[in-house]
């Protein structure tokens, strides 16, 4: 049994791994690292949201996962909408603002959810890899193929908006279309991986990893690939050292991403 | 449509930001063959908001443009199969790991059908805009590890690269240095000559004045349009700048010394 539980933490983490390669590249090139950390705790919003429904007993079913994913996602199309026009700045301002809404929303409803309910949201906000459940898997593995199926028909569309949204639109492509659809999927990625291990690992693994990547990367496949490797470095240092010490993988995972980063960035400023 | 209209018809054009800012007021103005214009005015004289609404990315609150006969709000996409567009370097983000030959393919596939993958005429289309430009031998160089004026005349090479009827460029010399900009200008005369018309906004008249046919001074309001002895005169310039401007001359040409920086 703890086998099972060790390999399918491992699958998840792969998958988170992928995951950050996909999704975070297009976060940190458009410019907005900042939308990793918005819509990770806007599910948090979310899914206290969503507990709240269950129950109460307006809704019949645990509701937690669609309240999060409904948050996230809202977060994301008001991003959009701010941001059509191109202007990182505002859209940045507008996450600010629904980040702080749904952590407000959070605590809201925390006094309204019985107690036994609340590890629920909690666990958005640090979830423990070992506890991820199969629909977890599940659900990240769909998320992740129907990335590869976005990223193979479109990575021209999505890397010509994060270089030069102007551009791309002077020269013929329906870039309103694109932006919406890279900010939705990074906002799906981020929240059904909140969900798997909490918000503050996949801030941690999203973001710095492909942040380096990007810092010694001389091509949108090799940010892809060292992204990749640098976040499965991370989070699989995280898995192994918290099964022979006792410490938390999320933290582990955290610090070495972070680690990785600083180093590339000192790789890329001595390169200069 | 196309060759029997006006390249460019501009009526009555208003562009007001916000219900408050006006950008562009009153702007008429008609292109009825290929020339080489150059707009010229203060900062925030609304010179970039003008080449926006030729491409059909910003809508005219009052007034209407057309484009080879095509109307700038219905048909922004027939104008950006005819137009090429060289925007402001500055904002390109230059963390996004793209070589030169990308750079220029973004020219072309928008317009291909999806997935928009480049076939073995596009690269030879890109290797000659390359050429064109004298960068040929750079197309498998990272675009962000060239100098500004190679980076300039690459994104020339993507306006080109679909072989554009019209060609609209903002600040195509800014921050470049002045072999590049020379370069760049005898690249736009040549274009000239075969019969593309080129609308160029710049800050500064003076590297240009001898190469352009027509000059449009604008000041929210179309100032002064006309040909360079037309317009390069000191009430005209004083006039759109709001300060004496001082006119020289120097082996049969007029030089205006505006003071101004582009911001």
């Amino acid at each position: 049994m703890i086998g099972y539980i060790v390999l399918r933490a491992a699958l998840g983490l792969a998958l988170i791994a992928a995951l950050s390669a996909l999704a975070g590249t297009f976060a940190v090139l458009r410019g907005l690292s900042f939308i990793v950390a918005g819509v990770a705790h806007a599910a948090l919003g979310g899914a206290a949201l969503g507990v709240f429904l269950s129950s109460s007993g307006i809704l019949p079913f645990d509701a937690s996962l669609y309240g999060a994913i409904g948050a996230g996602l809202l977060l994301a199309l008001t991003a959009a909408y701010v941001g059509e026009r191109g202007a990182v700045g505002e859209m940045e301002t507008a996450i600010g603002v629904a980040f702080a809404l749904a952590m407000c929303v959070a605590v809201f409803f925390m006094y309204y959810i019985p107690p036994e309910q609340a590890p629920k949201i909690w666990g958005f906000l640090v979830g423990d890899v070992m506890l991820l459940t199969d629909s977890d898997v599940l659900l990240l593995l769909c998320i992740t193929l129907a990335w590869l199926a976005m990223v193979a028909l479109f990575h021209r569309e999505f890397t010509y908006i994060v270089f030069d949204i102007e551009g791309a639109e002077a020269h013929g492509l329906s870039v309103r279309r694109y932006h919406y659809a890279l900010l939705l999927m990074i906002a799906l990625s981020v929240t059904v991986s909140t969900k798997a291990i909490g918000a503050i690992i996949v801030y941690a693994v999203m973001i710095a990893p492909v942040a380096a990547a990007a810092n010694i990367s001389s091509s949108m496949k090799k940010v892809f690939g060292y992204g990749f490797i640098f976040a499965s470095t991370a989070c699989f240092s995280g898995l192994l050292l918290s099964l022979v010490l006792d410490i938390s993988p999320s933290a582990v995972a955290g610090i070495v991403s972070a680690s990785i980063y600083l180093t590339t960035l000192f790789i890329k400023k001595g390169v200069r | 449509m196309g060759s029997e209209h006006p390249v460019i018809e501009m009526n009555s054009l208003w562009v007001v930001y916000d219900h408050t800012h006006p950008a562009l007021v009153d702007v008429s103005v008609v292109v009825d063959k290929p020339e080489f214009i150059i707009v010229i005015g203060p900062n925030g004289a609304g010179k970039t908001t003008l080449l926006k609404v030729l491409l059909g990315m910003i809508k005219p609150t009052k007034g209407w443009a057309r484009v080879f006969g095509f109307d700038v709000v219905r048909e922004a996409e027939e104008i950006r199969r005819l137009t090429g567009y060289v925007p402001q370097r500055d904002i390109i983000n230059f963390e996004v790991p793209l070589s030169v030959k990308d750079v220029v393919l973004m020219g072309l596939l928008p317009k291909k059908r999806i997935p928009r993958i480049p076939s073995s005429s596009d690269l030879k289309r890109v290797e000659e805009a390359l050429e064109f430009v004298g960068m040929g031998d750079l197309w498998e160089e990272k675009f962000s590890d060239l100098s500004g004026g190679q980076q300039q005349r690459v994104l020339l090479a993507r306006a080109l690269v679909s072989e554009p009827k019209l060609l609209l460029l903002d600040e195509p010399l800014s921050a470049v240095d002045v072999a590049s900009q020379d370069a760049i200008l005898r690249i736009l005369r040549h274009l000239r000559e075969e019969g593309t018309t080129i609308v160029m906004v710049s800050h500064d008249i003076n590297p240009v004045v001898e190469y352009v046919d027509k000059i449009m001074l604008l000041n929210k309001r179309v100032v002064a349009y006309g040909t360079p002895s037309e317009v390069i005169r000191e009430e005209v310039f004083s006039e759109a700048y709001g300060y004496k401007v001082k006119i020289i001359e120097h082996a049969g040409v007029c030089y205006a010394i505006t003071g101004d920086v582009h911001a």
